[in-house]
């Protein structure tokens, strides 16, 4: 035969969590029986756990019942900090409270991992993107350290870069040093705004890039007036 | 809460107006903020519009050279100037600078909604403005906000230094798994403004910001653009080439000042960068520029910058604690600099490495940071573009108090107005405290009147003392009636009654009014001794 239990606030808590219904002071005291404590036993333990269930239990005044309501965390460890409760009942609290922080760890760690995630990815096409555009750009600077050191004319040096930014879609707008008529749709005047056809010299070319059929223009070209 | 939608996630979007450029970002619940594409080959876009005809023309096209080009518009509001004037082939253009403002905001939510983010549906957004504005200020960009189609109210105008902190502190949390807690000075200086703001954070769930002080300034990248033209304008004219001599010195200005920028540019990766000047200004000489030369062009503009943020760190010790102006006057720089855990540098210009070394020098306690999880020029929007969870509290009341009486009204307080002005740390006999005195005839010198609180959207603050909600009563008399207010909360009324002495938990963000909701609460407590009103 199992010993009686110890009625403590935790064994009318458990009586109410299985019995998943409202209950009476009566009813608990009558099922506290039933697993073998005295009679004169059940009611001084009911007189000392009735103050602290009205705290952690649901209790409806109007009915006078009482029942079973998972504790919050924070409550739970409000219950923790007062002195009148026995070692079971600080167990059981402690554990209502360590549950609830290992959730809101895991919780935490998993949005941080949801966050870093997301991040990395972005980071991460980043990367490849800077790193395509920056294998196109080392083509060009090896290219024309290599004809610097062979002694190539300027023009030839400019030709060659633009074979190879043309390999990148790029397609250049004016050449630096060239006279032309002033098209705000592809120069920006250097020093203050010119009239549409008026003859300026481009300064630094500018660039479209051709992406299939569609054009975006990167750069406008740097004129200033003749 | 209405929720924009990117790739049918919920986000929260963040819009932010910048004087070069607009950014717009959005925020998916556990994700980082992410950068619409709005440029035609940039994530940004181009804060420009050109009057064409009675329409407004924002964007890139704005600079096709087609009419008038209208740049730095947000200045307009900055500087409280009703119009603006672009410069085109024609000559000068004058059109109303909210038309240009809102021109932008709608052609930036236009753009939006291609890329997948509709905000012309009611989607609340959060739009940034400068920490120095005031009430007008802002009360001028929400409506025009409001005209461009964003949903934007009170609540969410959040100051771009704070937004910065804000991103920063998300990114520490859930990027880098860590809780930073103390003061955050945010350093960001960009082509035209420098902008900075002394914060107390801690970082979480729900990341705190207490705005403490602030501080700006004109003088920024631009700045130094100038001051090297100059200097490469020196060596020009040490070889006998002066560029003020040439056909056209303002052609020949701005070759030498597009020069600068872009030398200002390549020293944040290079130590000497090589100069060869445009044909027009006729100089074939290379201009050999090194960092070293850089910095002493920027020596003069940092050490400004510098005693901007010490002066912006003067006003957050005295939001905490009642000092005096010769309390705050004997506090040294070095006291003040130590103030600083971390610094958090935003804008173009952070990317100078003299900017970092100056920084690192003043604020030698301070952990220096570089980015908020993104680019520089992005912490802002990111930072707008935020969880929604964040408490934030100012430095300063974000309402109007007004004392009414009968028929009659006068403002005791407009909202964002300054507690004090930086001069007043370095007069003589200056209380460092709002105070505003109404005197008869202005006010009556008899009988009872009443203080409210209007947020900038017109709505009623509520006031809370003593458990009941209601105007704050006062009681005239011929000395008139009087207001003080201090940084940490200190809300002093004098009257027939005598001196009240109110206390606030620190100044709340206003209550926003999209989605309903009331205008928000201010709740105050009693100072110990004040008299019952």
């Amino acid at each position: 035969m199992r010993p009686a239990p110890v009625a403590t606030v935790a064994v009318f808590l458990d009586l109410l969590r299985e019995a998943r219904a409202p209950m009476a002071a009566g009813e608990l005291k009558r099922r506290l029986g039933a697993l073998g404590v005295e009679r004169a036993e059940a009611a001084a333990a009911w007189r000392r756990a009735q103050r602290v269930l009205r705290r952690v239990a649901r209790y409806d005044p109007d009915t006078r019942t009482y029942e079973w309501a998972a504790l919050a965390p924070a409550q739970a460890l409000e219950e923790l900090l007062r002195s009148d409760l026995d070692g079971a009942e600080r167990t059981a609290l402690a554990q209502t409270v360590r549950t609830a922080l290992a959730e809101r760890d895991d919780l935490e760690q998993r949005l941080r991992q949801a966050y870093r995630s997301t991040w990395q990815a972005g980071g991460e096409r980043q990367t490849r993107t800077r790193a395509e555009s920056a294998r196109a750009l080392a083509r060009v600077a090896m290219e024309v350290e290599e004809l610097a050191a062979a002694g190539a004319a300027a023009w030839v040096m400019v030709e060659r870069v633009r074979t190879l930014v043309r390999m990148c879609d790029l397609e250049p707008i004016g050449r630096a040093g060239e006279e032309t008529g002033y098209d705000g749709a592809r120069h920006v005047a250097v020093g203050g705004p010119a009239r549409a056809g008026a003859r300026v010299s481009v300064i630094r070319p500018g660039y479209l890039w051709r992406d299939g059929d569609d054009e975006v223009l990167l750069d406008r070209a740097q004129v200033a007036p003749v | 809460m209405t929720s924009a939608a990117v790739g049918g996630q919920p986000s929260e979007v963040g819009v932010d107006f910048g004087t070069a450029t607009t950014f717009v970002a959005a925020r998916s619940l556990a994700g980082p903020a992410q950068v619409v594409p709005l440029g035609r080959s940039t994530p940004w876009l181009p804060s420009l519009a050109r009057a064409d005809g009675h329409a407004i023309v924002a964007g890139e096209d704005a600079d096709d050279g087609n009419g008038a080009t209208i740049r730095s518009v947000k200045a307009a509001i900055t500087q409280r100037r009703t119009a603006v004037t672009g410069w085109g082939p024609d000559g000068p253009v004058t059109v109303p600078a909210d038309t240009v403002v809102a021109a932008v905001l709608a052609e930036a939510a236009r753009r939006a909604g291609a890329a997948g983010l509709a905000l012309d549906n009611g989607c609340p957004v959060r739009l940034g403005c400068p920490v120095l504005w005031d009430g007008g200020q802002r009360r001028r960009l929400l409506d025009v906000a409001g005209a461009a189609g964003l949903a934007v109210d009170e609540s969410r105008l959040i100051e771009e230094p704070v937004a910065a902190g804000l991103a920063w502190l998300t990114h520490s949390y859930l990027g880098r798994g860590e809780r930073p807690e103390g003061r955050l000075l945010v350093f960001d200086m960009g082509g035209g403004t420098l902008d900075i703001a002394v914060m107390a954070v801690s970082a979480g769930p729900r990341p705190r910001v207490a705005v403490l002080g602030a501080a700006g300034s004109a003088v920024a990248g631009d700045a130094l653009d100038t001051e090297m033209a100059r200097d490469m304008a020196a060596e020009m004219a040490a070889r006998g080439v002066d560029v003020t001599l040439s056909g056209r010195p303002e052609v020949a200005w701005a070759l030498l000042e597009r020069a600068a920028r872009e030398t200002k540019t390549r020293l944040s990766h290079v130590d000497e960068h090589v100069v060869m000047l445009p044909a027009p200004l006729r100089y074939p000489h290379p201009v050999r520029y090194d960092r070293t030369r850089l910095e002493a062009a920027f020596r003069g503009q940092m050490d400004g910058a510098e005693t901007l943020a010490l002066s912006a760190l003067r006003t957050a010790r005295a939001t905490r604690q009642p000092l005096t102006a010769a309390e705050l006057r004997a506090v040294s720089r070095s006291s003040l600099a130590d103030d600083v855990d971390f610094v958090l540098l935003v804008g173009g210009m952070s990317r100078i490495p003299y900017v970092q070394r100056r920084l690192a020098a003043c604020f030698r306690r301070a952990r220096i940071y570089r980015h908020a999880g993104g680019a520089a020029d992005e912490a802002v929007v990111a930072g707008l573009a935020g969880t929604g969870e964040e408490e934030v509290t100012l430095h300063r009341p974000g309402f109007d108090l007004v004392l009414e009486w009968g028929e009659g009204r006068r403002v005791f307080y407009e909202a964002y107005t300054p507690l004090f002005e930086p001069w007043q740390i370095y007069s003589g006999y200056s209380e460092l405290v709002y105070e505003r005195w109404l005197r008869p005839p202005e006010v009556p010198d008899r009988g009872e009147g009443r203080v409210r609180a209007f947020g900038l959207s017109r709505r009623e603050v509520a006031l809370e003392l003593d458990g009941r909600i209601g105007p704050l009563p006062v009681r005239f008399c011929s000395d008139g009636v009087a207001l003080r207010l201090t940084g940490d909360g200190a809300f002093e009324l004098r009257d027939l009654g005598g001196v009240t002495a109110l206390r606030a938990d620190g100044w709340p963000m206003p209550a926003g009014s999209i989605g309903g909701g009331d205008g928000g609460r201010l709740v105050l407590s009693r100072a110990r001794g004040s008299p019952s009103r």
